[in-house]
């Protein structure tokens, strides 16, 4: 849910990187973080296990003067991706304005993204939420590896129906793809907080056209 | 192929000049009259409302980030307990301390405060102010962009980068 405050001219704006256990979303903020200036990131904090799996959520906050006159602030969120932690990733959508599903390329996850990508449309209900009425994008990640599925296999498994979207290809490890799915998310959530809240028909207009992007593979 | 628009569901908080001024009035007054370093109130997303400090610093949002994140997790577990949820938190530490507590369905208050007043201190003042402060964020969650009467016009940012690499 996203917030402004008209004192202090900001926005805050919620983006949850969702996906299976070991899929790359905490290397995603690890990656924003370590490819960002400093004026435009705050601290990132790792609430993880001694094995470094994320326990209960990371967090990384930026903040950009995207929309012009204010202070946009774009607070990141990762959830656990393990099974166990299903109560948590309820919890971390709270208010949640945008999200990065972050798919693992590889065979042997498909599964795991079936269930993970229902495990997110279940708990988005919970909250009275959809991916009808909610930017989201798809990221295949670990591109580079051996035995992975091809991209039209994954957009056919996860990419259907009403709420088709856009995927992007990504090696997170390497920075490939991570920008471009933080640039395409953050665009898409402020087109949607502007058609929220805007009666200007030209800003209207204008947010509408990153509301239909085209559904195509993106990557560095 | 083109993909779906959606649908136009208004799913945002807005407080506006005049509201921000008056939550600040009412989080100074528990900052002086508790003694205290920090007085926040963030909705229970993470985002932060506003806050009064002694000093401001950029960690205050994850300040707020971490302690939705907190009580929500205690949320659950006063349900295995059979509460509906805890009122409030303290985490006592050796030189600052941090008591939570519940502003309705949500929000929270959060306030910061080292070792020259005490929890039940902290407890009253809220107590004092509480019905103010709930009614000013009830006021503020009701409301949109449009309805806030700010005059204001969100524009779509013109680079297609919102953020670049270093």
């Amino acid at each position: 849910m996203s917030f402004v405050n008209f004192r202090k001219k900001e926005i805050s704006l919620k983006i949850v990187y969702y996906g299976p256990g070991l899929s790359g979303k905490t290397t995603n903020l690890e990656r924003i973080h370590a490819m960002m200036p400093d004026d435009v990131k705050g601290k990132m904090t790792m609430l993880s296990t001694k094995e470094d799996r994320t326990l209960y959520f990371d967090f990384l906050p930026l903040r950009s003067d995207a929309i012009p006159g204010f202070i946009s602030r774009f607070q990141l969120y990762t959830v656990p991706g393990q099974p166990i932690y299903d109560k948590t990733r309820q919890l971390v959508l709270t208010g949640v304005d945008g999200v990065v599903f972050v798919a693992d390329s590889q065979w042997e996850q498909m599964e795991n993204n079936s269930i993970s990508f229902e495990d997110l449309k279940t708990n988005l209900k919970t909250h009275n939420a959809s991916l009808e009425n909610l930017p989201y994008i798809l990221q295949f990640n670990k591109r580079d590896l051996p035995a992975i599925a091809p991209i039209h296999y994954m957009d056919f498994l996860l990419n259907q129906g009403d709420t088709r979207t856009t995927y992007i290809d990504a090696v997170a490890v390497k920075d490939i793809g991570v920008d471009v799915t933080l640039n395409l998310v953050c665009k898409m959530v402020t087109a949607k907080f502007i058609q929220d809240n805007n009666m200007s028909s030209d800003n209207l207009n204008k947010a509408a056209d990153v509301a239909v992007p085209q559904v195509e593979q993106k990557s560095e | 192929m083109r993909c779906r628009r959606w649908n136009r569901r208004v799913n945002n908080r807005v407080i506006t000049q005049q509201q921000s001024e008056a939550l600040r009035y009412i989080l100074s007054g528990i900052l002086v009259r508790a003694e205290t370093d920090s007085v926040f109130v963030c909705d229970k997303g993470g985002n932060m409302i506003d806050r009064v400090s002694l000093d401001e610093n950029e960690t205050d949002v994850t300040i707020a980030a971490l302690a939705s994140g907190s009580f929500a997790a205690t949320g659950e577990l006063a349900k295995i307990i059979g509460e509906v949820t805890f009122r409030s938190i303290v985490h006592k530490g050796d030189r600052k301390s941090i008591y939570m507590q519940n502003l309705g369905p949500n929000f929270l208050i959060l306030v910061l405060f080292g070792n020259k007043t005490t929890v039940g201190l902290v407890k009253l003042c809220i107590e004092k102010a509480s019905k103010g402060l709930e009614a000013l964020l009830t006021k503020m969650n009701e409301q949109t962009a449009q309805s806030s009467g700010e005059n204001v016009s969100f524009t779509m940012p013109t680079d297609d980068q919102i953020f670049k690499k270093k």
